[in-house]
């Protein structure tokens, strides 16, 4: 059951319809509605509450993206599909991020302007933000006050306007292997902001070191998931109604060509319609494009807020490599929140190395016991038998991964677009992935690799391994497919986060970022979130929409 | 290796909680019903539900090279084959019909290599092992994947799910399950310094 909240009638307008209950909708929703708006969330996953929550790798209480869901995946187009998932994400009140690690890196000033700085990459999407950092900042200093981010300042921080609103969480050996290590070559380690309260904050206690954090809800609720921060403000004030189990189907448009009213199936398949005066898409990057690619129309032939063709085009994540090392004394890495510290020295984009990326390194652990026992050992380890069990108990408190994040370029070839061949238990298309590696995007994480295994190196470990660079072939991080530009022919919505062809469509998730950062999107969904929620509440006030 | 042919479930745990949410999506949407029933079935003297005595023989011979028995407990003292029971009739019913045609097949290599020696169960530990061996080293090693995932999720779940009992699972490994930890974490990050 959903908290007491105001309910809305689907026979009235209200101000805005928010898809998506995530990192960017609880934003926006508890932005709008704190703001006096009448705001209606429709979420398709269920509410799920800390009780629910297991400590449990074969169940973890947080449910699934419905399985009548098709998906599937493949290189490029003209390939046969794998039928299978390849857009990873959590539906549940509250998002991906009820269930996320809670790396919380801002974006740098680089990440707006590198076009700008480096020239462009022939065939490719590689361009400027039409925003900059400084536009940004502020927002970001509100995800870190009122989201909940802990941290100090690093030698590689872009400015700051005020302080952390807490200290980074207790250092971990992998944290201490990483600094130490990392010092020696050179390097400048700093502790990992994490969207993890190390303090009690807002009324909420600091994380209890389960070391439950990637892939598992917070019953603490010291990770500052939206469901934990964003979305009991919204309710409380009492302007917003949380509508779970609401799957939207379409979006639709009258004869002006504005968006009227949002179509969506409730859990028992009957189909409603609620009208607003204004939409926001926040669905995540692979579930927004679908979304615009189904509400086609005769006055939107390619799907809605498509006339640049830029919709569900330029998907990126990132990058993600591992090299590993083993020690002789204990690490106990399964315990408390999965990064502490992380080094930012390749960052930026060297173009004497002939290719493009850049990338952040972290020193993590990663599995939990399951998982370990099927892939935690070297590959060169036995799969099985007496040797197999001996080292199992000779790795796994004694093992750390070495993790480096890197860049992807946007490429109008990488896309989401609709599976005709396959429809959902509402009759909606399935979402196809394609996706090929930009040549650059494997060359950087082979440079990563190099890295972290350089860095694991000077830990002084009993043995080190590494996972091969492997192509994509699926994405956690859905980011780029309805591009922020100034130009609507090439890109979705303008810099305000409202589409470039419907006045009162607005977007805002991963799927608004023109380039892909270097490994940890959320911190930036939601500095977008808060200044778009600013920005739309303006126009609404000032009847712009 | 057959990187592109990698088991789902191996791939899958790999690395990432959006993996481990993919895995929980393809394959587990009776899952909370399984949970319960694990439950409400724990513990060694349970009869089989799914599997008939023949098939549990087998497999439980398999896990017990997974896991043997030395100095530590292994898949036997966790009880992994009453774990592969349950899950087999529940949250991995999919998986059920491939690990009988899997079985049906391990007969058939026994019979051939050793004609009336009986069962897989039956042989002698080295020939088991051969033969397990040779099951890995296939180009497509589908039932092997799939018995290895049975198993090590039965020697380390939740006890509830009927295997890792005792939590002899989680004391091979050195895992600390407890929902409250304080720092130091391990011996590099304590006070004192390493």
């Amino acid at each position: 059951m959903s908290p007491r909240q105001r309910t809305y009638s689907t026979r009235a307008e209200v101000d805005f319809v928010v898809v998506g209950s995530g990192a960017a909708g609880g934003v926006i929703a508890k932005e709008l509605s704190t703001a006096g708006f009448d705001v209606v969330v429709l979420e398709q996953g269920p509410w799920r509450h800390p009780a629910d929550y297991r400590h449990d790798e074969i169940d973890d209480g947080l449910g699934s993206r419905d399985p009548s869901d098709p998906q599937c995946f493949r290189r490029a187009e003209g390939d046969e599909p794998e039928r299978r998932s390849a857009a990873y994400y959590l539906p549940v009140i509250g998002g991906t991020s009820v269930h996320f690690t809670g790396n919380y890196w801002r974006f740098r000033e680089v990440d707006f302007i590198e076009r700008s700085l480096l020239g462009p990459l022939e065939g490719t999407g590689f361009a400027d933000w039409p925003i900059t950092y400084q536009d940004l900042e502020s927002y970001y200093t509100k995800v870190d006050w009122e989201v909940g981010v802990s941290g100090a300042p690093g030698p590689h921080d872009p400015p700051r306007s005020r302080p952390y609103p807490m200290p980074p969480l207790p250092v971990k050996s992998s944290g201490v292997l990483l600094e130490r290590a990392a010092l020696a070559l050179g390097w400048h380690p700093f502790p990992a902001p994490m969207a993890i309260l190390s303090q009690p904050h807002n009324g909420r206690p600091p994380c209890q070191h389960c070391g439950w954090c990637m892939g598992f809800g917070c019953e603490y609720h010291a990770k500052s998931s939206s469901l934990a921060t964003m979305i009991p403000l919204a309710q409380a004030s009492g302007h917003c109604e949380i509508r779970a189990e609401s799957t939207v189907a379409r979006i639709e448009t009258d004869a002006r060509g504005r968006v009227t009213e949002v179509v969506y199936f409730d859990k028992e398949g009957a189909q409603h319609a609620q009208p607003a005066k204004a939409v926001v898409l926040c669905a995540n990057g692979a579930e927004t494009p679908r979304l615009l690619l189904m509400s086609d129309s005769p006055r939107f032939p390619r799907g809605l807020a498509n006339s640049s063709d830029c919709v569900g085009r330029y998907l990126m994540g990132n990058g993600q490599v591992h090299a590993y090392g083993r020690f002789e004394h204990p690490l106990n890495e399964h315990k408390s929140v999965q990064v502490t510290r992380v080094v930012w020295d390749f960052y930026d984009s060297d173009p004497s190395r002939g290719y493009h990326g850049g990338g952040g390194i972290d020193a993590r652990f990663q599995f939990n016991p399951i998982g370990f026992g099927l892939n935690g050992l070297p590959p060169t380890a036995p799969k099985w038998g007496a040797e197999y069990k001996r080292m199992l108990g000779r790795y796994f408190n004694y093992t750390i991964d070495v993790n480096g994040h890197t860049t992807n370029i946007p490429l109008a070839t990488n896309t989401i677009t609709l599976d005709r061949e396959a429809t959902d238990r509402f009759g909606r298309p399935g979402l196809c992935v394609t996706y090929t590696d930009h040549p650059d995007d494997i060359t950087i994480q082979k440079f990563f690799l190099e890295r972290c295994k350089e860095v694991v190196a000077a830990m002084s470990p009993l043995e080190q391994w590494e996972r091969p660079v492997r192509e994509t072939r699926g994405q956690a991080h859905l980011l780029g497919t309805c591009r922020m530009g100034n130009d609507p022919a090439t890109s979705v919505v303008d810099r305000f986060h409202r589409t470039h062809d419907v006045s009162n469509l607005f977007i805002c998730d991963g799927s608004s970022f023109v380039s892909s950062g270097r490994g940890q999107p959320t911190m930036t969904i939601q500095a977008l979130a808060f200044r778009a929620a600013e920005v739309i509440g303006d126009f609404a006030r000032r009847r712009e929409i | 290796m057959h990187d592109d042919a990698v088991s789902r479930r191996d791939f899958l745990y790999t690395s990432g909680a959006a993996l481990h949410g993919a895995w929980i999506a393809a394959n587990l949407p009776a899952i909370r019903a399984a949970a319960k029933h694990a439950r409400a079935a724990a513990g060694t003297s349970a009869p089989f539900q799914t599997l008939s005595t023949a098939e549990a023989r087998d497999l439980d011979a398999i896990a017990a090279l997974i896991f043997p028995t030395d100095d530590t407990p292994g898949a036997r003292e966790a009880g992994v084959i009453h774990f592969m029971d349950r899950a087999l009739g529940d949250f991995a019913a999919e998986s059920l019909e491939a690990i009988r045609a899997g079985l049906v097949e391990l007969q058939a290599t026994v019979d051939a290599a050793h004609p009336g020696a009986g069962a897989f169960a039956d042989l002698p530990l080295e020939r088991q092992a051969a033969i397990l061996t040779e099951l890995e080293q296939r180009e497509e090693p589908d039932f092997f994947d799939e018995v290895r995932t049975l198993t090590v999720q039965g020697m380390f779940a939740l006890s509830s799910y009927g295997g890792n009992q005792h939590d002899v699972g989680w004391a091979l490994l050195g895992f600390d399950a407890s929902p409250v930890f304080r720092p130091p974490f391990g011996y590099y990050d304590r006070p004192e310094g390493p």
